[in-house]
């Protein structure tokens, strides 16, 4: 952007959001460089400044993020929503220049409905400061995603996130009853106020999952729930991970466990010396049943039943709360994966009939690259499949960014394809952004049309998050 | 830039690390990414990498109340105040710190104090003191002298009625905590703090020194001895003794029946670990305290006196946004325990009375 055009832009942005709220500082610009995508880090890692935007806002409502818009689009800049930074995939990275408008100004409660069970919020709010505010009030949202702290309402609607209580609780989408989307020409469009109507397909679904590519989210309201009376955990260990995918899709028939976690062989010789202190070999199942007491005796008696009918041995109680407690010291440096190694989360969703396959093509596939290991836990179940949770480590990547850049895209290409070729998809929960937009055509081929046409029609001159989703 | 080897690993780890952005007391207030430890080890690991010039990274380190939520909620122990301190003795002494710090910090460095006068010269605008060579010494500090007189006054009437002979600490030094801050551990800094400690043993017969403000009782306690500085007398807390003294029957207060909440100042709370004595205090008041959600260790911080000293702006945000949890509780009041977070609430027009532990405590004692 030449100088003149960027002072230009500025005023007419200043005048929208306040001039303590834009920034041109370097430091402003860098720390929207980096988020928790392997190759962005990379390049910090190795010395090297990945790509920055030109300008950074800070709107602090939707009023101010429309002005924002308009401004952007007159001007045909690109503008990247950026909320915390947490996603993994690329996803806010301002890879074209232009405008980065970071959410987390927006960060306000705007109604709590106790009557309907619902909680209006501005979408920069840090997931936990608004689960805080629901506990401070006796309630909770139930979504426990690892990166609570670090992500906000915004981020997790963008990408269709997911918390460890999702099999009982839902997905975000499940959990959002609506949202509205500051499109580039300035307008506020919103999704209906009540989901689960025939009033046309739900345009909450268009917007969910769209990555900032059509525009930006700025409220949504969400479910509220009571804290469940009593929640109970349970480990066994199933003969070999098949058992497991049936216990569970049996479970599903009969029960809904909150929590369902199965571990593949390989991470299972890791859990279960955790738990029992030695090897032994099998599948490892960590199942929360939740709610009222007496309806919790009666689901705990079936899950019982089912584990047992598929030879499972009962690990009792321990793990489980062990595991809740300590749920996000994983994620923390040091016990978190990180450099020096190359590592990716492959997450990907499927039916129980091919979630074997998925399984295999995507074990074999990653670990034809020499030196990469391939582990896989199943969590978030429903009746006909669930997820797996599976990543890729390499322990001695490349020190040269350029062979680091290649090596890292092949890995994901292969994966990914193989998971795509068996019934998989791209991505269960963390989206798509920029890592992997190319995959997108390979997974709905003509199908595409759809998402490109929402994107013609809602941003005619591609200003919103370029380079994202594959649109 | 030089950092030590606890200050580049503390980098490595939370350059790419957002696990505790959501205390953050600037980043909550303020919105803005810069204001998380990942953002400012990031910016610390490029200017090792050489791909930034420190420089650039000036404002940024400055902004920052050194409250410690971020290492409080760090399941792995990293405390990213280590590189932020370090850095900015760096930027300070390679003169690159902004202007707003430096007019700050050389005042400091010329009174002891951020008020323009010594913290000698603020006890005298209250009075003299005579040295009574008393069991207890009372250590009020420029601040609470300059924007918290009220409170000590409270205190001092407090002293009075449990019968407690004390000495007022009114020497021409500081502690050297808000030196600190903005320093890091320079040898400068550990000058001030040993001046302050043999001003401090002077008073030969105080077994005790209370201590008003929780960050020169923090320095006191953990950066003396840290430094090898040594203290006769014990050290506590003015919260400490006072719940002591009600504990121990010397102060009876008169029951009154209010819902307050209580915001526990950083240093008192994460630092010295004290959480209960306020709120046994205000028990036995009577009151009862509603919790807010960040209270206690993930206390959220007003921003603290020497943010407040460069940085007002954020100070009036940081403030307001800590008043708004305090009436997201429904009390009635908002009270406090440390002269610089009731200097930083004062600026907030909207919200609930902010109202001080001490003179609360006086009123309601005969
Ligand atoms: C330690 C760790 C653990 C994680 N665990 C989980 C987990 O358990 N479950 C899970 O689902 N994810 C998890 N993630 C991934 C991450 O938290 C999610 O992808 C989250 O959705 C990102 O939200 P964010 O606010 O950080 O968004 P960002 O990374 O800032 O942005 C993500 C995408 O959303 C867009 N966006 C952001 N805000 C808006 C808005 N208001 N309107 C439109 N578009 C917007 C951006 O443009 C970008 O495309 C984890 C990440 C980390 C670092
Ligand atoms: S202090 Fe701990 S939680 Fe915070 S960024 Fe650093 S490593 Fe992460
Ligand atoms: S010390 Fe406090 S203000 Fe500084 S980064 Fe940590 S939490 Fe934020």
């Amino acid at each position: 952007m030449n100088d003149y055009m960027l002072r230009q832009i500025c005023f007419e942005l200043e005048d929208a959001v306040g001039r303590e709220n834009l920034s041109l500082r370097l430091s402003d610009k860098i720390s929207h460089s980096v988020d928790n995508f392997w190759l962005p880090r990379m390049y910090a890692d190795r010395g090297l400044v990945p790509p920055l935007p030109d300008i950074v806002v800070y709107p602090g409502s939707t009023e101010e993020v429309s002005k924002v818009l308009v401004i952007a689009n007159y001007y045909k800049v690109p503008v990247y929503p950026w909320g915390g930074g947490a996603g993994s995939q690329g996803g806010a990275l301002p890879l074209k220049g232009g405008i980065l408008l970071d959410t987390k100004r927006m960060n306000r409660v705007l109604d709590f409905d106790e009557e309907s069970m619902m909680v209006t919020a501005q979408t920069g709010i840090i997931y936990s400061q608004l689960e805080y505010y629901a506990n401070e009030r006796g309630y909770s949202l139930m979504h426990y995603p690892s990166s609570i702290n670090c992500s906000t309402l915004g981020g997790f609607l963008a990408h269709n996130g997911i918390g460890v209580l999702s099999t009982k609780y839902g997905k975000i989408d499940d959990q959002c009853i609506n949202v509205n989307l500051v499109i580039p020409n300035g307008k506020v469009l919103h999704s209906a106020p009540v989901p689960k109507h025939s009033s046309g397909p739900d345009l909450k679904h268009m917007f969910l999952g769209s990555e900032g590519t059509l525009g930006v989210m700025t409220e949504a309201t969400m479910k509220l729930y009571r804290k469940p009376e009593c929640r109970r955990f349970r480990a066994f260990l199933f003969p070999d991970v098949a058992s497991g995918f049936k216990a569970g899709r049996d479970m599903l028939q009969v029960i809904r466990p909150s929590v369902i976690r199965l571990y593949d062989e390989e991470e299972t010789k890791t859990q279960i010396k955790k738990v029992l202190g030695f090897a032994k070999p099998g599948a490892f199942m960590n199942v929360a049943i939740e709610g009222m007491t007496d309806m919790v005796d009666v689901e705990e008696k079936h899950m019982l039943e089912i584990c047992r009918s598929y030879g499972a041995e009962d690990l009792g109680s321990d793990y489980g709360e062990k595991w809740w407690d300590s749920r996000l010291t994983f994620y923390f440096p040091d016990k978190a994966l990180d450099f020096p190694l190359m590592f990716g989360t492959m997450d990907t969703i499927v039916r129980y009939r091919d979630i074997d396959k998925v399984y295999w093509a995507m074990k074999k596939a990653t670990e034809a690259f020499e030196g990469v290991r391939f582990i896989a836990h199943f969590s978030h179940w429903y009746e006909w499949g669930c997820t797996m949770y599976d990543r890729f480590i390499m322990e001695d990547p490349p020190q040269d960014p350029d062979e680091a850049f290649r090596l890292h895209n092949r890995i994901w290409n292969a994966g990914v394809r193989a998971a795509i070729s068996c019934g998989g998809v791209v991505n269960d929960h963390h989206g798509v952004g920029t890592k992997l937009g190319r995959l997108m055509k390979e997974q709905y081929g003509d199908s595409m049309i759809v998402f490109e046409s929402l994107k013609k029609a809602l941003d005619p001159n591609g200003i919103m998050n370029p380079y994202k989703m594959g649109v | 830039m030089l950092l030590s080897k606890e200050s580049l690993h503390t980098v490595a780890a939370c350059r790419f690390c957002t696990m505790c952005r959501h205390l953050c007391p600037l980043g909550l207030a303020l919105g803005k990414e810069l204001n998380n430890p990942r953002a400012k080890a990031l910016l610390m690991e490029m200017v090792q990498k050489r791909s930034l010039d420190e420089a650039e990274t000036a404002a940024d380190m400055f902004e920052c109340c050194l409250c410690g939520a971020c290492s409080a909620n760090c399941e792995t122990g990293y405390e990213p105040p280590v590189f932020i301190r370090e850095a900015r003795g760096q930027l300070i002494g390679d003169g690159l710190a902004p202007e707003n710090v430096t007019r700050a910090l050389d005042g400091l460095l010329e009174h002891g104090t951020l008020y323009g006068m010594t913290g000698e010269d603020a006890l005298a605008q209250h009075g003299r003191f005579e040295k009574k060579d008393a069991p207890v010494l009372l250590y009020v500090g420029g601040l609470a002298a300059v924007k918290a007189w009220p409170m000590v006054q409270a205190f001092m009437s407090l002293l009075g009625k449990a019968g407690i002979e004390f000495d007022v600490f009114a020497e021409n030094v500081s502690t050297g905590s808000a030196e600190y801050d903005f320093l890091g551990d320079l040898k400068d800094v550990r000058d001030i703090a040993a001046a302050c400690a043999d001003k401090l043993n002077a008073y030969e017969k105080a077994e005790t020194v209370i201590v008003l403000n929780p960050s020169d009782a923090r320095m006191m306690r953990q950066q003396f001895s840290d430094w090898g500085i040594g203290l006769r007398a014990d050290v506590r807390t003015a919260t400490a003794f006072a719940a002591e003294l009600v504990a121990d029957g010397k102060l009876v207060p008169e029951k009154q029946t209010r819902t307050v909440t209580l915001h526990d100042p950083a240093r008192l709370a994460r630092d010295l670990q004290e959480t209960e004595p306020a709120r046994t205090v205000l028990v036995a008041m009577g009151y009862t305290v509603k919790e807010m959600w960040q209270s206690k260790k993930l206390t959220r911080c007003t921003g603290g006196e020497v943010l407040a000293s460069y940085a007002p702006e954020i100070i009036r945000k940081t403030a307001a946004a800590r008043m708004e949890d305090a009436a997201g509780t429904g009390a009635q009041a908002l009270v406090c325990v440390c002269p610089a977070c009731e200097a930083d609430l004062s600026v907030c027009t909207d919200g609930i009375p902010v109202e001080d532990l001490f003179v609360l405590l006086d009123r309601q004692c005969a």
